[in-house]
């Protein structure tokens, strides 16, 4: 019940301190905080792309809270979206379009490979050589993004276009759309089913319950004879792939290439929207709505001109940092 | 501290129901009661650990309001947990470091001359403690030394001590001839009658009367404590006086020529051997730091990234313990909250931790057949009814859902000691099992292990606690600097004094 309370009175008071903050700067207050909250819901376009964005946010922060239950943290989003973004659209260029959905298949598929993979390297290093796997995972992904970046810029990428980015997938291994014109595709769907599978996973079966015990206190889960080896790495392969799943779909349904820096920070939203969930991956789908709603509504309103995109930095870090004190404080208390 | 009243909001639980307690400055103060009376919800209030609901007190006369463990520091009472939060990685000076309000430049600079002036103290309580020794590697006794070593250099007036070992107990009878007032919460009766001037029996949350303690007999405290008399024979003796031990078949735990432990302190233990027969209880006593820990981690397997076996072996049937199932091997570790359970997980998660790969926790879908098929999934209804079984069986205050960390300490050992015995295993190895705990707790943890041992389980027990050993065991083995002195039949004129000299 507290935890319910506490969260809406943060929620009031980013809302006030957005409204006070407005009314000083902007020259249509009314109209900024309008078109702010109603913006995603105003016309198809925007609440499609609203819900597309979720989507990507839901895999993202899902995936995360496995890490996070199991005690470990994953700092590689990035560089594991975005390989696995690129790896998807080269084998989306490769493959013969007859493959049909097939293709579209097989090229989720190595995404999330190449996202386990990538996370994998991290667990497998905590594991052998205690190297932690937050420094490991955050240094992997540094170095990934460059190399990417190179790729598309270079040997890669499309010379026909202006953009830095690689051809364009044929329309055949594309994710159907669902509310046209905006970017909401069945990824919808995938996200919804990744999240409720891994909360069925984490709660309801031994793997999960075992990766709880480890998370919570890994010498109770020596007491209980569980395999430390295993739960170092899978966690870490189930959050990569679910960034890697995140990339791949990006690029099916919304760029259809790998565009140069296409991961837009969701490697690191996906850790917001976890935290928000207290790392419940079915509490994750409400909290990626209500980043998602807040970063369309931004957007919203900047493209109606009466906030500067720093304003807009400022208004969604007020409000990421309210949800944030809420969770530092509910923590403090639960530990008396 | 007038008319205290406290309800957990977690748990509903209404702790203290209108308290009134007197402390008279200079005195040593008993709190005593069963588990669940209220003792250390009282003296966290006291010690600003947590917010009363009602109620004030009053301190030195002045009405005082603690918000927080550093306002009642500040005034100079402080309060040694039973169990201590600590950083695992910091060593005994950087936490004295953190107690020390303005630290003298000099210490800013050179930390090393803190050393002094701990061990000066140290010295003059009588107690021992290695200033660089970090604490995660330390007993819990060596940890409560640090911390009240750390109240004393922060000018403490008041000391509230739970449940404190002899060490502490003694430290604290010499602050209190320096005029320091000493609040000592306790099980142990014979504790309080010995070090108390005033003892305050708390039951059901309320205050029964604070009496002289020179006025009271044994029996008339544990009377006090248990709201009813209960019956303690004497020289309680287990079975093997009624039916001896037969010791001529296979022995179910076969530790040969076994050494190792923790090579960084003095936990260690040399080439013990030591055989533990169907239906006999054997105590390995020892004080602590006397290799104690890595016997128990070494013959349970576990713990190994701290206890490294060197040699030797050790037999449960033929497999290592490594190799037994939770059938085979019950073990009740002496870190119950560390190593026994996940506090921050719900009570049926740390119930189901040996059952998790039992088919009878499973869902199943019946096929059209009529054949069952196994799912793997958990069934709810089943959990349920595991919890259910365990909690009613000990009688334990708590539910499934909550988490651990809402049940008192006796429950906890309760779930635990239920849970190693649940499956009926063939082999238990307990650790400090009775730690803190009340006589009625106690008895039921003993009652349960002996009816088990009476179907032929091997109990193999290590304590600290003499009397405990000669209440309980058959067979008493004697550690000392981590070698076996003795193994002793226990017989009717076996005392604590034959015991405690091979001790030490």
């Amino acid at each position: 019940m507290r935890r319910y309370r506490d969260t809406a009175a943060a929620l009031c008071a980013a809302a006030a301190a957005v409204v006070l903050l407005l009314t000083i700067l902007s020259p249509d207050p009314a109209g900024t905080i309008g078109s702010l909250i109603r913006g995603p819901f105003a016309n198809t376009y925007t609440f499609g792309n609203m819900l597309a964005t979720m989507s990507i946010l839901i895999i993202c922060g899902a995936g995360m809270t496995i890490s996070f239950q199991a005690g470990l943290f994953n700092l590689g989003g990035e560089g594991q979206i975005y390989s696995a973004g690129l790896a998807g659209a080269v084998i989306g260029l490769l493959l013969p379009v007859q493959t049909g959905i097939i293709g579209t298949l097989l090229i989720m598929i190595i995404g999330t490979a190449v996202g386990a993979l990538i996370a994998g390297v991290s667990g497998y290093l905590l594991y052998r050589f205690r190297i932690h796997e937050l420094i490991s995972s955050f240094l992997l992904s540094g170095a990934l993004v460059y190399f990417v970046d190179f790729l598309i810029s270079n040997p890669l990428r499309d010379t026909d276009g202006f953009l830095q980015s690689t051809r364009q997938i044929p329309q055949a291994f594309r994710l159907p759309s669902i509310l046209p014109p905006s970017n909401l595709t069945s990824a919808l769907f995938f996200a919804v089913i990744t999240a409720a599978s891994l909360a069925f996973w984490l709660y309801r079966m031994r793997g999960g319950y075992e990766l709880r015990v480890f998370g919570t206190n890994p010498s109770f889960a020596e007491f209980g004879a569980i395999p430390h080896k295993r739960y170092t790495i899978l966690p870490m392969l189930i959050t990569g792939a679910c960034y890697g799943l995140a990339g791949t779909l990006m690029v099916l349904s919304t760029q259809y290439a790998a565009i140069m820096g296409f991961t837009a920070g969701y490697g690191w939203n996906g850790i917001a929207v976890a935290l928000i969930a207290g790392n419940n991956p079915i509490l994750v789908i409400p909290a990626a709505f209500l980043l998602a709603w807040l970063e369309t509504g931004i957007r919203t309103a900047m493209s109606g001109s009466s906030l500067s995109f720093d304003m807009s930095n400022v208004i969604r870090g007020i409000i990421l940092l309210s949800i944030t004190l809420r969770l530092a404080g509910s923590r403090r208390r639960s530990m008396k | 501290m007038r008319d205290i009243h406290k309800t957990y909001a977690s748990n509903g639980v209404h702790a203290c129901r209108g308290m009134h307690i007197r402390i008279q400055q200079g005195t040593t103060h008993i709190i005593a009661g069963e588990n669940g009376a209220g003792k250390s919800t009282i003296m966290k209030i006291l010690s600003g650990d947590i917010t009363p609901d009602a109620g004030s007190i009053w301190f030195k006369g002045r009405k005082v309001n603690f918000r927080h463990p550093e306002d009642a520091l500040d005034q100079g009472i402080g309060m040694i947990h039973q169990i201590l939060h600590y950083f695992p990685t910091l060593t005994v000076r950087e936490h004295m470091m953190i107690g020390m309000k303005s630290l003298p430049l000099y210490a800013r600079i050179r930390p090393e001359a803190i050393d002094a002036h701990i061990t000066e103290i140290a010295d003059h309580y009588h107690m021992y403690c290695n200033p660089h020794e970090r604490v995660d590697h330390m007993s819990a006794e060596a940890r409560q030394i640090t911390a009240i070593l750390s109240l004393i250099s922060r000018g403490t007036e008041l000391f509230i001590l739970d449940e404190p070992p002899q060490k502490v107990l003694e430290a604290a009878m010499m602050l209190k001839q320096e005029g320091k007032t000493i609040i000592i919460i306790t099980h142990n009766i014979k504790d309080a009658l010995a070090y108390g001037d005033q003892i305050t029996v708390l039951r059901g949350g309320a205050n029964q009367g604070t009496f002289p303690a020179s006025g009271l007999t044994r029996d008339e405290l544990s009377d006090l404590i248990m709201g009813e008399h209960v019956k303690r024979q004497e020289g309680h003796r287990p079975s093997n006086h009624e039916s001896p031990v037969d010791r001529s078949g296979e022995p179910l735990i076969r530790i040969s020529a076994l050494s190792g432990g923790d090579l960084q302190s003095q936990d260690q233990i040399h080439d013990v051997s030591l055989s533990v027969y169907p239906g006999e209880t054997v105590a390995v006593v020892g004080i602590k730091d006397n290799g104690l820990r890595a016997m128990e981690a070494l013959v349970t397997g576990k713990t190994r990234h701290r206890f490294i076996p060197l040699s030797g072996s050790v037999r449960i049937r033929d497999r290592s313990p490594r190799q037994c199932s939770s059938q085979v091997l019950g073990y009740i570790p002496s870190d119950r909250l560390e190593t026994g359970s996940s506090v921050t997980m719900s009570v049926t998660d740390n119930i189901m931790i040996n059952m998790r790969n039992d088919t009878r926790c499973l869902s199943t879908w019946s096929l059209p057949g009529g054949r069952p098929l196994l799912l793997p999934i958990f069934s709810r209804r089943a959990l349920r009814e595991l919890t259910e079984r365990i909690i009613s069986a000990f009688r334990i205050t708590g539910k499934g859902d909550h988490p651990l960390e809402s049940l008192s300490g006796g429950n906890i050992q309760k779930l635990i000691t239920a849970r190693a015995l649940y499956q009926d295993p063939e082999v238990l190895v307990c650790a400090d099992i009775s730690w803190g705990l009340d006589v009625k707790t106690r008895e039921t943890l003993f009652e349960a292990i002996d009816q088990h041992k009476r179907r032929g389980m091997a109990v193999l027990f290590f304590t600290s606690e003499v009397s405990t050993a000669l209440d309980e065991a058959d067979r008493i083995a004697i550690l000392r600097h981590g070698r076996l002195t003795a193994v002793l039949d226990n017989h009717r004129d076996l005392t604590a004094k034959d015991i405690g000299g091979l001790m030490l």
